[in-house]
């Protein structure tokens, strides 16, 4: 598993793949204020991007891979915003 | 086969390519039947899906191609014409060989990747001929210049400007739009991660297709993003980097000033009067250091978040290079007044008229009103908002919505406000969206529904994705017909055939029962018994021949291929019909027919059907009529071919005839126009001048009447000189029971089948005459040949001359009766005839064997081969 959750922090790990959509659509839905850290993901499937977009009130921490802070971060923080 | 998925596909393959074949040959007729277009799409289709599955790619690029082509002409950006026909049945023809050789071998011939590689360039004609202009241009109407496309507005101003610089300094920059399928997810494909492997990338702009539900109802499994990127990348190398979505995306070349654009919030232009004159003036000199020291000093005191910011980013970029657009200077220089950048100035005119239609960024009302609404769907964001937020709100969006001319609901918007003061913003939210989309160029239709609720739940959803037209779950919960090898139907037959072999035991030991142990009430029991076991195993029998036969059609769906391809290469018009395709048959003589019916088609297209210009000249129709027919009659499965051609000449058949030794002169001049007409059908015989590609192979029509009498069938042609030929082949229903008799010749027992026997006779010795060497007899004023079963068999002829008569089984062989003469006569029984194989398979005179009940071979005689 690359996705790791921890209370209301969801740890993203190395690759992250499609099958881990439904977990982390799951710890979406059950957490109010979720916090994701991105920091050691390395790449993370588009389903969960899709996922993270979606999630109201979240906090990110950036990830360190540079596609990802480059191109995919300013779609997450653009729908930061809480609810 | 070792691998179970493939072993599936191959029959579905099989059949998609039989149905995509046949579409294709009814679109040529009809360009405009729909049904028949998207049933070949989603065959085509379809058998791309599945051939995914395999080390198949050469077969998944090609079905790829064509699928492109098919959804084209779907789409009627192409038009079908005959010849794209005959490319598009090359590559199913190629599909199919492929198709055979991965049942052989489980893997693609080593030469699959070149073929492949020679028919898709042939396509690809097509495709850039065609299609290419039709789904890469832009979607302006009236698109003689390009245009910029829409998704471009999404890509943030620092990337559009590091793309507007990459331009500048000589790179070319491909825009790319991926619209990734919906399911996506479930073959494999991660779009992000394919994005992440465009190399040079310079921008990646990330939306949502459908406005975006709340968490609970997300499927986490559709894809509902698009993504646009910008690339110095080569198109090459994006183009093979999505080789296997070609659909997927869009790719064209960026101009530079469709990436100019303002970003930033729209409010009260900016005083900037000093700098406006002063810049008009040196932009009318051409002093472009100074214009570009005088947009930097005021850059550096302006808001960076403001319009006037963006249009002076936006001026600094475009005086960096090293030959500035004074078009587009202008413009941003109108833009840093207004607050709006209206495009270059020149153009200006030109491209509001058109504004409608251009791109959103070449339309500054469009991206204001974007700002505008991002801005409001921000503000529902925010914690707290209260009325009077609202009702400026519903003011502004009003307006907006009046001005941009965006077709909204009355009292959508009203509803969804007043739902937003009770506090449930999600209306608002929705209707906000589909503003956007509206603005952003999304679907239309989006407004149209605009009093249903927005988000479909789950549930809902995923029910009328059950019920899509291709209704798969529909058909797949009336599935009332099971594929099954023919190789276990066969494999059934023969279990049966050796229950019947087997239950033809019982009276032998019924016989013993009596005879040996002298029960004959145990025998009567044993026979009652076998009665039941003999009814059950005919029925059985019955059952499994009702499975294995086949509609005739499976063969007739070939031939409209077949007639269209050669009338095309003869330059004939031929008008095919073809009737009676539901007539069944065993499936042996379906496939074994094939062959001679192809054979005698070609003929018919070759020799008998002329070209339009002699049909005219004979005073017929142009279009020359081929029919194929076939009918039951009684215990026969009858095929009539049937064509209004030219017809066979008696007097050049005798011609040819003697001149191909077939018969000599004085023979041929005693025959009937009919029986010289039936010379053809003996060997080597052959009336074309020509030895033409299509037919006269070599292969005359005598195979055809071998092929068909060793099936049990017979053939007959008439035919009338210039007005047509009927060929009509009569075949037996089923082949796999054959009433044999047995008869008895120096000790041993044979079969001879029961439909050459005439009768059978008990012969005095004295009404045997010889004439020269062979011996006959009368029989009811007719003379009849004798031929004796152990000369022809080469037994040792043990009988003695003591008999007084002889037994004689009267037999009609090739049409003449003949007089067999046999040591004697045995019962008559059904066998399922074993055809002789493996080392035996040369010997002639034997159709093949079968067991008895007692355990014995009996071989069945081959009368017209023995003869």
């Amino acid at each position: 598993m690359s996705l790791r959750f921890v209370r209301n922090t969801v740890y993203f790990e190395e690759c992250c793949v499609v099958d881990e959509a439904l977990d982390l659509a799951e710890f979406l839905r059950r957490t109010k204020a979720p916090k994701i850290v991105l920091s050691d993901c390395a790449s993370a499937h588009t389903a969960l991007i899709q996922l993270l977009a979606a999630a109201p009130g979240k906090k990110i921490t950036p990830p360190k891979d540079a596609f990802l802070a480059r191109f995919v971060m300013p779609y997450l923080s653009e729908c930061a915003g809480a609810r | 086969m070792s691998n179970p998925l493939l072993a599936t596909f191959i029959p579905e393959a099989r059949d998609l390519i039989q149905i995509s074949a046949a579409g294709l040959l009814k679109l040529e007729k009809q360009p405009d039947n729909s049904d028949a277009v998207n049933e070949v799409f989603r065959a085509v289709h379809t058998l791309k899906g599945s051939s995914g599955l395999f080390e198949a790619a050469a077969l998944t690029r090609l079905v790829h191609a064509a699928e492109d082509l098919l959804g084209a002409i779907r789409s009627e950006s192409l038009e079908l014409d005959s010849d794209l026909v005959d490319k598009l049945l090359d590559s199913l023809d190629m599909a199919s060989t492929w198709i055979d050789h991965l049942e052989r071998h489980e893997k693609m011939p080593p030469d699959a990747d070149a073929l492949s590689s020679g028919l898709l360039r042939e396509l690809r004609r097509y495709a850039t001929a065609d299609v290419a202009p039709a789904s890469h241009a832009p979607k302006a109407n009236d698109a003689v210049d390009r245009s910029a496309p829409d998704w471009l507005a999404g890509i943030e101003e620092g990337d559009r400007l590091a793309a507007f610089s990459a331009i500048a300094s000589g790179a070319k920059v491909i825009g790319l739009f991926y619209r990734p399928a919906e399911g996506c997810f479930f073959n494999g494909d991660d779009p992000l991660n394919l994005i992440r492997q465009i190399p040079e990338l310079i921008a990646v702009g990330i939306s949502e297709r459908a406005p975006r539900a709340p968490l609970a109802e997300i499927d986490p499994y559709l894809c509902n993003v698009d993504i646009g990127v910008l690339s110095a990348a080569p198109l090459d190398e994006i183009d093979h980097l999505f080789r296997y979505m070609p659909e997927q995306i869009e790719t064209l070349t960026i101009e530079p000033e469709w990436l100019v654009g303002l970003a930033g919030a729209p409010g009260e232009p900016e005083p900037i009067g000093d700098f406006s004159t002063e810049a008009e003036h040196l932009l009318e000199t051409e002093d472009f250091d100074g214009l570009r020291k005088s947009a930097s000093r005021l850059y550096d005191l302006a808001d960076r978040t403001s319009v006037l910011a963006s249009a002076l980013r936006w001026l600094i970029a475009v005086l960096d290079q090293p030959q500035p657009d004074c078009a587009i200077l202008g413009g941003l220089l109108d833009a840093a007044a207004s607050g709006v950048y209206s495009g270059p100035r020149h153009g200006r005119s030109t491209r509001e008229t058109g504004a409608e239609n251009s791109a959103p960024l070449m339309n500054p009302n469009r991206l204001a009103a974007q700002s505008i609404i991002s801005a409001q769907r921000r503000i529902l964001d925010l914690p707290d908002f209260g009325p009077e937020r609202l009702a400026s709100m519903a003011t502004i969006v009003g307006n907006l919505c009046e001005a941009m001319d965006i077709p909204i609901a009355g009292g959508e918007l009203e509803g969804a406000i007043a739902a937003a003061g009770r506090g449930d913003v999600s209306h608002l939210r929705a209707a906000l969206e589909r503003i956007d989309r509206h603005l952003t160029g999304g679907p239309a239709a989006a407004m149209a529904k605009s009093d249903a609720p927005e988000q479909i739940p789950l549930a809902q959803a995923a029910a009328s994705r059950a019920a899509a037209p291709d209704g798969a779950p529909e058909a797949a919960a009336q599935i009332r017909t099971l594929k099954v090898d023919t190789a276990k139907v066969d494999d059934l037959l023969n279990l049966a055939g050796e229950l019947v072999v087997s239950k033809n035991s019982l009276p032998f030991l019924a016989k013993r029962a009596e005879e040996v142990y002298g029960s004959r009430e145990m025998a009567r029991e044993i026979r009652d018994r076998y009665a039941v076991i003999h009814r059950l195993a005919q029925e059985i029998q019955g059952a499994i021949m009702a499975v294995r036969m086949l509609p005739v059609s499976e063969i007739f769906d070939r031939y409209p291929r077949v007639v269209r391809d050669m009338a095309r290469k003869l330059g004939k018009r031929i008008e095919l019909t073809v009737d009676g395709g539901d007539t069944a048959a065993d499936k042996t003589i379906i496939e074994a027919i094939n062959d001679p019916l192809l054979h005698v088609l070609r003929n018919s297209i070759d020799h008998g059907l002329e070209t339009p210009e002699q049909r005219i000249a004979a005073g017929k129709t142009p279009e020359g009529r081929l029919s194929l027919r076939a009918f039951r009659e009684s215990d026969q499965v009858v095929i009539e071919i049937e064509d209004n051609g030219a017809g066979v000449d008696p007097v050049a058949v005798r011609a040819a005839a003697i001149n191909k030794d077939v018969i000599d002169a004085e023979s041929a001049a005693l025959l009937s126009d009919q029986e010289t007409i039936n010379l053809i059908f003996r060997p080597g015989f052959s009336t074309a001048k020509v030895v033409s590609d299509l037919s006269g192979r070599g292969v005359g029509m005598d195979v055809v009447r071998t092929t068909v009498e060793k099936l049990g069938g017979s053939v007959a042609l008439t035919s009338r000189v210039g007005e047509g030929t009927t060929i009509r082949m009569s075949l037996p229903l089923s082949m796999a029971v054959t009433r044999v008799m047995m008869v008895e010749a120096a000790g041993a027992l044979y079969g001879v089948p029961m439909d050459v026997i005439v009768e059978t006779v008990r012969l005095p010795r004295e009404r045997i005459h010889a004439i020269k060497n062979g011996e006959t007899f009368v029989l009811r004023d007719m003379v009849i040949p004798l031929a004796r079963m152990t000369r022809l068999l080469r037994l040792p002829d043990e009988r003695s001359e003591a008999a007084d008569s002889e037994a004689v089984l009267v037999c009609r062989v090739n049409g003449n009766p003949v007089g067999l003469v046999i040591d004697d006569f045995h019962e008559d029984m059904d066998v399922i005839l074993k055809p002789l194989d493996g080392i035996l398979t040369g010997i002639r005179g034997f159709a093949g064997t079968t067991l008895l009940g007692d355990g014995r071979v009996l071989l069945v005689l081959n009368l017209k081969e023995l003869l």
